[in-house]
């Protein structure tokens, strides 16, 4: 079992420069300004631990690298596929399925788009033609248009190293409300799974906590992955997953520590509040382990040093069958398979590291003829 | 029923006639009185408020309402009100707005010694600093004579809580002065829909006095119209989203008072979520602990360890406590949050979620019970652990819970023979049955 090659489900593979992405761009967004693909909001400190936001192995460090469509002296962390691999395959990565974060919430809906089919399109031009590892691929589209977003994910259906569709975290509605349904409508009939994932760059989001913008990173580190909930309670209270059973969602930040109390008061609502959405046919908790699964990281869950109260709590918080393994690379915060609830036993550790991936992305594996890991 | 409320030896009939004082064994953390009469109120609401808006029509400008309204299963409009309007007084008025009735309710028939009193009633006006100080003003003038002072309070059972505006820090510590000092104000009380963090600056001369006069913070969710019932991610459609989405507003509270370094600057301030849930206090102990050992160079005044910050710093009221259907779910993750010394019960009275005292007390191993029964609460607030007895000592306390089964099987046999519309009565389900 622990010979198994990991499945890392969150890889975030970025463009070389800035610029790269006009490489990819049609007129008229070729001729527009693009910001920086760094999040503008509360950024990580870099002149004190941890140094940054990517991890110190992620930099480049002179490599200039060539597409079919342009060379580029690389400069963003993460941006080099070598790296990337290396560090993978130090870890026991077999299969990676990459995930790109774009440019924060883009106001003005076609360049949006635009943006995403650039980002495709630069995924299936580069790194998953790269065959030192393998690499499977995330469907970027933009929610806030729904209908670029069926057309975008209909140009991929086909793919065979298309695994997921990609959003942001961010948005200005939750995602189980009726504007996005066509979207979630175009993934379940392709067998694609949803990653929602927290944006970077600038863009037109709204605040990332309950109680506004937090002042430091720390805080908002601690606080940023809890909007996964709002999300989950939507799709559940839309009977979202009453009309898709086939729908599956991954949140790909994390937050699953939250999970349990929040699934408990809204289950605690339910048969008393119920009349107001008598659509929803389950018990809240009932949707949790055929639609949702979680990224594990390192900022959330029990002491590792305490197994017995990691064990307690995995069975408690049904950790062993919704969480997934994400490495997070190339993220300062990049989870290392054996960081990842040591406490846990070997079984137990191994559906996590590779058998809930494996069967959370086996029907679309299935679909396009892939096999992973 | 009556057997289960004395297992274990917890009951709610502790006291012995023959004693001039009584134990305290229940503290209720988050009872919500309201007025009678709108008249009630306004006759203490501050110029020039009450004569611009609250003189002529003054119907017309609405203090209250509900969105994300938790409409019940138990039929009909019933709002906040709990199954059956369990706490409509008998000689009219809305539930909790009796005080003598009130008083009988919790502190006869659920044997609660103290009742901390958070009014909710009065929205906050948050499109103008000055009014909403006036609001708040307002709403404490109306609380102290109506409820905690003269015949209400004859027996000493009634504590409030001092409404302070979240719009300007400044203002809301003159209101505190105002009553720091007066016996049964025993806290200072935000709203959580602050849309600011308690720790940012905004609030520091707020902790500054509370710390001073060595009270603790509360807060307590308004269900609010507008901005402040928004998400991250936009606005949620149904109550039974937006009942679980609030437990995020107090964890970005606790993060911002520990992140903050605000229990460093005041060593003696103690903070209290109500209605924000308890369940999550574990979770979120370890969370910040691992956030802090990575990222607590961003934040050096954090001298401690998060988790050792929130035993110390940090309560939570139980109400509405969850019902996880693992066994044993609820207790341990209420032992890993610490319950021993975080956990303060609330019943939240007199709302639809109500949750009794003896019931919640059944939910709690033995070991810890008494502490989140009653001792918490007398610590955090500085209360005395005896009470003098009083009149409400010698009323018979009804075996609620028997005549609520007995209600509820008249009211199905109705139902089935179709006779319900003839009687005045409701059917109604009790929520925690």
């Amino acid at each position: 079992m622990a010979d198994e090659p990991v499945l890392d489900t969150a890889v975030h593979p970025r463009m070389l420069t800035n610029h790269q992405i006009y490489d990819y761009l049609e007129h008229p967004f070729k001729g527009l300004v693009y910001n920086s693909p760094n999040r503008f909001f509360h950024p990580v400190p870099t002149g004190i631990p941890p140094y940054g936001e990517w991890l110190e192995q992620s930099r480049p460090d002179g490599e200039i690298i060539s597409t079919e469509v342009g060379t580029h002296a690389a400069r963003e962390p993460g941006s080099v596929p070598a790296r990337t691999t290396a560090y993978l395959r130090e870890n026991g990565i077999g299969t990676a399925i990459l995930l790109p974060t774009l440019r924060g919430l883009v106001p003005a809906a076609d360049q949006g788009s635009a943006i995403c089919r650039a980002y495709n399109d630069w995924q299936a031009a580069t790194w998953l033609k790269d065959d030192d590892l393998d690499y499977l691929g995330s469907v970027r589209v933009n929610p806030m248009d729904p209908d670029g977003a069926v057309a975008e994910i209909e140009r991929w259906a086909d793919h065979p190293r298309m695994v997921q569709i990609g959003v942001p975290m961010e948005a200005h509605h939750p995602y189980g409300q009726r504007y996005f349904l066509k979207i979630w409508e175009a993934a379940a009939a392709a067998r694609l799974p949803i990653a929602i994932k927290a944006e970077g760059g600038v863009g037109v989001e709204y605040f990332p906590t309950m109680t506004g913008l937090p002042r430091t990173h720390i805080e908002f580190s601690s606080l940023h992955r809890d909007r996964f909930f709002v999300h989950l309670a939507s799709f559940i209270a839309e009977g979202v997953l009453d009309r898709l059973p086939e729908l599956r969602i991954v949140f790909s930040d994390g937050g699953f520590d939250a999970l349990a109390p929040s699934m408990w008061r809204m289950d605690m609502d339910w048969p008393i509040t119920r009349t107001e959405v008598p659509w929803v046919r389950r018990l809240p908790s009932d949707y949790l382990r055929e639609h949702f699964r979680f990224v594990a990281n390192v900022l959330e869950g029990p002491p590792d040093d305490d197994a017995a109260l990691v064990q307690e709590w995995a069975q408690r918080s049904d950790a062993v069958n919704l969480l997934i393994y994400g490495s997070g690379y190339p993220l300062w915060s990049a989870a290392r398979p054996a960081e990842i609830l040591p406490g846990l036993d070997a079984a137990e550790r191994s559906r996590i590291l590779h058998g809930n991936a494996q069967e959370w992305y086996g029907a679309r594996l299935a679909a396009t003829g892939a096999v992973a890991g | 029923m009556a057997q289960r409320e004395h297992e274990d030896g917890w009951s709610i009939v502790s006291t012995s006639e023959q004693q001039a004082t009584v134990p305290v064994r229940v503290v209720d953390c988050d009872v919500h009185p309201v007025p009678k009469t709108l008249d009630e109120f306004v006759e203490h609401y501050p110029e020039p408020f009450r004569s611009r808006y609250f003189s002529r029509y003054k119907e017309d400008v609405p203090l209250s309402f509900l969105l994300y309204t938790p409409h019940s299963n138990t039929g009909g409009n019933q709002g906040m009100g709990g199954p059956g309007g369990y706490a409509a007084p008998p000689n009219g008025g809305g539930g909790g707005s009796d005080p003598d009735f009130l008083a009988q309710q919790l502190c006869v028939d659920n044997g609660t010694d103290y009742c901390i009193m958070n009014p909710l009633n009065f929205r906050p006006r948050h499109w103008d600093p000055e009014w909403d100080v006036a609001h708040c003003s307002a709403v404490n003038n109306w609380l102290a004579a109506n409820w905690l002072e003269g015949n209400a309070n004859r027996h000493g059972r009634f504590f409030g809580a001092i409404l302070v505006t979240s719009l300007d820090g400044e203002a809301a510590a003159r209101e505190l002065e105002r009553w720091a000092g007066h016996p049964a104000f025993v806290q200072s009380y935000l709203i959580a829909d602050s849309h600011v963090a308690f720790g940012n600056p905004r609030f520091e001369p707020l902790l500054k006095a509370t710390s001073r006069h060595n009270l603790p913070l509360a807060t307590h969710l308004y269900r609010h119209a507008g901005i402040r019932s928004m998400t991250p991610v936009g606005f949620p459609s149904y109550h039974v989203e937006t009942l679980p989405n609030w437990i995020f507003t107090y964890i970005s509270h606790v993060t911002s008072l520990v992140f903050e370094g605000v229990f460093e600057r005041y060593p003696n301030l103690k903070f209290v979520g109500v209605e924000g849930g308890c369940e999550w206090v574990a979770p979120l102990m370890w969370r910040l602990d691992r956030q802090w050992e990575r990222l607590g160079a961003e934040v050096p005044r954090v001298k401690r360890r998060p988790s050792e910050i929130i035993r110390e710093h940090l309560r939570f009221a139980t109400q509405p406590l969850c019902e996880p259907r693992g066994p044993k779910d609820l207790a341990r993750y209420m032992e890993w949050g610490a319950a021993a010394e975080t956990m303060v019960f609330s019943s939240d009275y007199p709302h639809y979620d109500y949750d009794p005292a003896a019931w919640v007390a059944q939910q709690l191993p033995a070991e810890w019970r008494d502490r989140v029964m009653a001792q918490n609460a007398l610590e955090t607030y500085g209360l005395p652990a005896e009470r003098p007895r009083d009149h409400l000592d010698d009323m018979k306390a009804p075996n609620f819970r028997i005549e609520a089964g007995v209600r509820r099987d008249s009211a199905l046999a109705a139902i089935r023979a179709g006779t319900s519309a003839s009687t005045n009565e409701k059917p109604w389900i009790e929520s925690v049955d």
